[in-house]
């Protein structure tokens, strides 16, 4: 008997293992869609009344529409949205006072808006949505895992990010950067390092509590050889230290590995100094200045589009550019415009010659030339007759190496324009000692540390990535402290900070700005 | 701009003092004493709209609307139809989903009384909400023909704003406002608050359609 009843018992706990498990993760998985696109596990769109009388599809309203991604609320205007995670949901609140949520009485809240507390809250802004039990408690078990514990790179006494940089960057422009994360970095830490001392030493409740700061921790993970590779050289370096985000960075080939690796991952990525972002639709975890070179491939596309050519020749030989070319190529593709590609090898001269009768070309021909400030010079063509079109991220502001006229796509401010965030920085990065020496890269590199802290000051001892995260879809007031973009914009789920830019004309070396119109492709 | 007069309704303000406790938020901050979001409660503690008549100066602009097309603010509005007004943007996740369903519902409820409404909203994140993002979002509210989104230049945009004594600086302050007029009258019914569909139709009944 005692044998047959192991046999049962055994037989029992495989069958819960294959039950219960499954049972649990799917019901955390239906949740999981509730809780974000508001589809219930049918497929159907969840249903609900807003505003006392207005139907609305969970489509258009998800729990996470407000609650954000991390369940820890929102504010906007004047209207609050409380944090929903689990560890809030079902623990007791002090204020305003309730007893702890469990299924009966979420499920009693979604449908009713009445709190276990008794009180009916404001049927404004919160939905009064139709769930069954096992909706709701699929959505409950969803609610219990999300942000329950804090994400990996941070311990009581320090916080660890890491600074990516690709071989292809110059010493001197990686020095030029790493010296203002650094800088920014030691200084943080200098600031609160008395923090962990004091947190017992207050009177009030919330003195009390353990110290919310965090040395700062900075490394810097070098990425070497093809891009194929760069995905295991991360992961490998997150294994043997994980960080709690990505800051800052430098990279003149497609950031588009590293992208991957951060939502893979679930990490953070604030701002890197990247040419070509190679984003897709629905990345959330890396923010971008612009969609770079691929950017003014747009701005200059939406020029032909008014101006129009009957062909264009497009001169590069890096990947980046590479890059920008294919997707101006895609962008007229359609058109009746014919489009070649000049492809060199960087190593290599330039191809001279081929270059030199394009540019002698007639004028409905148009030379996209994704090219460097350097190149650009040694060409030099003194009465080209072809439209030229150039580059501002990769000229580096040097409109002078180009002769006659040309355009210039252009996502920065206007040249000549005042710039208060940069007059700032300068003055911040005079103060330190610090030589400015790849002005628009370090001024970016300050800005990341800039959202970065502003992030971890808004999540106080949450220390929740997805968190960090959600505060910056609301941190439109920071932008006043990034310079050369002249109308950055932060919102929920927009991740490129600047989203339009201009074509300038370019005479002689100098830039036409007096018609300047903003392009917004 | 000039205010000819603000008449806040006495049924509001009875409501105000009727709904302090039912409208108070349901944060978490448990550090007493440290209540970082005192302000944001204490305007929650309010009650559901305001409606009250102004005058506004259109500005003269031209902004473009969620098919690309280029649309003469001035003209759109000084027009022999009614026009219901209102400003969002659509990566905005608290507020503006409930009055764009809101719009969507008074449409709805004024059925065919409310043929000749000309509904607007407007964008005040310009940057981000270009023409086919707008369609997208019209569509996801199943917005019908009567229905312009206009976004424009960041400039213009700010302006539309002033002009209706909208602007709070960021997109991120946003106050729900919407905004009522009839036709051929230079006076506008501004209505503060989130108000339901039903109260939006009886407004747009009494005040648009008499």
């Amino acid at each position: 008997m005692s044998g047959r009843f192991r046999y049962s018992a055994a037989a029992l706990l495989l069958l819960a293992s294959f039950i219960f498990t499954p049972a649990i993760a799917s019901d955390a998985e239906d949740g999981r869609r509730i809780y974000r696109d508001g589809v219930l596990p049918s497929g159907e769109p969840l249903t609900a009344i807003v505003a006392g009388d207005v139907p609305v599809l969970g489509t258009q309203f998800s729990c996470q529409s407000c609650h954000a991604q991390s369940g820890m609320g929102a504010a906007e205007g004047t209207y609050i949205v409380p944090p929903i995670a689990g560890q809030f949901l079902f623990a007791e609140s002090p204020q305003p006072a309730r007893p702890a949520y469990d299924n009966d009485s979420l499920a009693t809240l979604l449908r009713e808006g009445i709190t276990p507390g008794g009180r009916q809250i404001d049927d404004v802004l919160m939905p009064r949505y139709r769930l069954d039990d096992e909706e709701v408690a699929a959505l409950g078990t969803f609610l219990e895992g999300l942000s329950s514990e804090w994400s990996p790179g941070v311990d009581d006494t320090h916080i660890r990010f890491a600074t990516v940089i690709t071989d292809d960057v110059s010493d001197a422009e990686r020095d030029a950067v790493l010296a203002v994360l650094n800088t920014f970095a030691e200084e943080k830490n200098r600031n609160t390092r008395l923090e962990s001392e004091r947190w017992d030493r207050g009177s009030t409740p919330a003195s009390r509590l353990p110290t919310v700061h965090r040395d700062w921790v900075l490394e810097v993970w070098e990425l070497t050889g093809a891009a194929d590779t760069w995905g295991a050289q991360l992961e490998q370096r997150y294994r043997d230290n994980p960080v709690f985000a990505l800051l800052s960075g430098l990279s003149h080939q497609s950031w588009g590995p590293v992208g991957r690796f951060c939502e893979r991952n679930e990490i953070p990525c604030l701002f890197p100094g990247a040419d070509v972002t190679d984003a897709e639709q629905d990345d959330f975890y890396t923010l971008y200045y612009s969609r770079g070179l691929e950017l003014e491939a747009d701005l200059i596309a939406k020029h032909l589009a008014e101006q129009p050519v009957s062909s264009v020749v497009q001169v590069y030989c890096a990947s980046g550019p590479e890059q920008a070319a294919a997707r101006l190529r895609a962008k007229l593709e359609g058109s009746s415009v014919a489009v070649r590609d000049i492809a060199f090898d960087c190593e290599k001269s330039l191809p001279k010659d081929e270059i030199g009768k394009l540019l002698s070309a007639p004028n409905d021909t148009a030379a996209v030339l994704w090219l460097d400030a350097t190149q650009i010079a040694a060409m030099r063509e003194d009465s080209p007759s072809a439209r030229i079109y150039a580059s501002a991220t990769l000229l580096g502001g040097l409109f002078e190496s180009l002769s006659g006229s040309a355009f210039v796509a252009h996502p920065y401010r206007l040249p000549g324009k005042s710039d208060p965030a940069l007059a700032r920085f300068k003055v911040w990065a005079k103060t330190r000692g610090i030589e400015l020496t790849s002005p628009r890269r370090q001024a970016e590199a300050f800005f990341a540390c800039l959202a970065m802290k502003d992030a971890i000051a808004h999540i106080g001892r949450f220390f929740i990535r997805d968190f960090a995260l959600d505060t910056l879809d609301h941190a439109q007031s920071i932008v006043v402290y990034l310079s050369y973009y002249p109308r950055p914009t932060l919102g929920p789920r927009q991740r490129f900070v600047n989203k339009g830019g201009y074509v300038l004309p370019v005479i002689n070396g100098q830039a036409d700005t007096k018609d300047a119109a903003w392009i917004l492709p | 701009m000039m205010k000819i007069g603000r008449f806040v309704t006495g049924l509001a303000l009875l409501l105000a003092f009727a709904t302090v406790s039912s409208n108070e938020t349901e944060s978490q901050d448990r550090h007493a004493g440290h209540d970082k979001h005192a302000a944001h409660r204490a305007a929650m503690q309010k009650t559901r709209y305001t409606a009250s008549v102004e005058t506004y100066e259109v500005p003269d602009i031209e902004l473009i609307d969620q098919t690309g097309a280029t649309v003469d603010l001035q003209a759109l509005l000084d027009t022999n139809q009614p026009v219901a007004l209102n400003f969002i943007f659509t990566t905005c996740t608290t507020i503006c989903p409930v009055m764009t369903a809101t719009f969507a519902q008074m449409r709805r409820e004024l059925g065919e009384a409310g043929d000749g409404l000309r509904l607007v909203s407007i964008s005040i994140d310009p940057e981000y909400d270009r023409p086919e993002k707008l369609q997208a979002y019209a569509e996801q509210f199943r917005a019908g023909s009567g229905w312009k989104f206009l976004t424009g230049d960041s400039a213009d945009i700010v302006q539309v704003l002033r002009s209706f004594d909208s602007y709070t600086g960021s997109k991120m302050n946003h106050q729900p406002v919407t905004l009522l007029k009839s036709p051929g009258s230079a006076s506008w019914t501004r209505i503060d608050g989130l108000a339901s569909g039903t109260d939006l139709a009886h407004e747009v009944e009494t005040r648009l359609l008499n």
